[in-house]
């Protein structure tokens, strides 16, 4: 069994919880997982997909996973964590996807107008500043999970100072993208431009297909899909001229953009409902 | 009773009776942990085993392998392994010396 099939075959077992022992797993699995992003994956995952069956089992018997399990978990996911190897594998791993996540999504949108360069030198140096974000950020979020006294239950000043980490956090990254131009440009007209945005687009789809909770990257996927498509359509001899020398061609692309932005924003909306 | 014994001795003891069920045959999580239940060890928080068993894993005491279990989607059984087995032993042997002298300990103290 692969790490792939082990997170796959969880996923599935995790909707056969009951909704007490789904929150209690579901806190554990996060914990688990974000401590454990430099421990080996493979005995990461089947360690938490054992103990998903056992709570399971336990369930069955009307036990519930708290009384199964022990109050303790905190302590207790320590102790497993720290008997699970380190690999540095894992953070090259972590780094590379985090990188190519941020590529995909920014390289693509910015194929959208293929009169502009791309600048792949600030799209590499803001997707480093992006990984390392995301990076410390995961770390920090395994941190919060049992932390329940820093809990801020007022829900306004909870989102308020979430919005403002938020725009902190990001902003530097923004910035670069906004104002570091380096040589290293590119300009992908015409049939190159085509074929690059093929390549890219099949590598999203790839990644969309092995992921093992497809339903949550439906959004994006289908934001990038649309971009793709425009920028394909940009390139394209007649239908590039018209969508970017004409006044109507020039509404039709912007409100294309403005549609896939709403689609995007209502998938994404839809699917919190739907949790 | 369980809960009060000191937990490192505990996770030593927990060791070597997990030893002696695995060697009986091999378990999985929740398999062996109603075969602890039945020794009497159900005071015991279940999630103290997963640790252990890692741990024991970790030291090449037991080997855990995915098979298909009897409800059917398949499951990581835990072998003992030869160096499992030897621990086992030395388990046996260091727990009946160390009983022999709690015992005198305590027959000694009941006669004052």
């Amino acid at each position: 069994m692969k790490v792939k099939d082990l997170i796959a075959q969880n996923y599935l077992l995790q909707q056969e919880l009951n909704p007490k022992n789904k929150k209690f797993y579901t806190d554990l699995l996060l914990y688990v997982r974000l401590r454990g992003l430099l421990h080996d994956e493979y005995v990461v995952e089947s360690n938490l997909l054992t103990i998903l069956q056992d709570i399971l089992d336990a369930q069955s018997h009307n036990i519930s996973a708290e009384e199964y399990f022990g109050k303790n978990v905190k302590t207790l996911a320590d102790e497993l964590l720290a008997a699970i190897p380190i690999k540095l594998l894992e953070l090259l791993k972590l780094t590379f996807t985090a990188l190519a996540t941020y590529f995909l999504v920014s390289f693509l949108p910015a194929l959208v107008n293929p009169i502009t360069p791309i600048d792949l030198g600030s799209i590499l140096l803001a997707g480093g500043y992006f990984s390392l974000v995301i990076l410390l950020g995961l770390i920090f979020f395994g941190h919060t999970i049992y932390q329940h006294k820093y809990r801020i239950h007022n829900r306004i000043l909870k989102y308020t100072i979430l919005c403002l980490s938020l725009s902190l956090i990001l902003a530097p990254g923004i910035l670069i993208t906004l104002f570091i131009k380096t040589p290293l440009k590119l300009y992908l007209t015409g049939w190159l431009g085509i074929a690059v945005i093929l390549v890219f687009s099949g590598i999203g789809a790839y990644f969309f297909w092995k992921n093992a909770e497809k339903e949550l990257t439906i959004p994006i996927f289908v934001f990038l899909a649309g971009i793709a498509l425009l920028g394909i359509a940009t390139r394209l001899p007649f239908l590039g001229t018209f969508l970017l020398n004409t006044r109507s061609g020039q509404y039709l692309s912007t409100g294309l953009l403005l549609a896939f932005l709403i689609i995007f924003w209502i998938l994404n909306f839809m699917l919190n409902r739907k949790k | 009773m369980a809960q009060d014994i000191s937990s490192q001795i505990l996770k030593g003891i927990l060791q070597g009776i997990v030893l002696i069920v695995l060697d009986k045959q091999p378990e999985y999580g929740y398999g062996l942990s109603t075969a602890l239940n039945k020794y009497g060890l159900d005071a015991i928080p279940k999630g103290t085993i997963y640790p252990l068993l890692a741990t024991m894993e970790k030291r090449n005491l037991i080997h855990g392998k995915m098979q298909a279990s009897p409800a059917g989607p398949d499951r990581k059984y835990y072998f003992i392994t030869d160096t499992g087995k030897k621990a086992k032993t030395n388990f046996i042997s260091e727990w009946t010396q160390l009983q022999q002298i709690v015992e005198k300990v305590i027959s000694e103290e009941q006669e004052k």
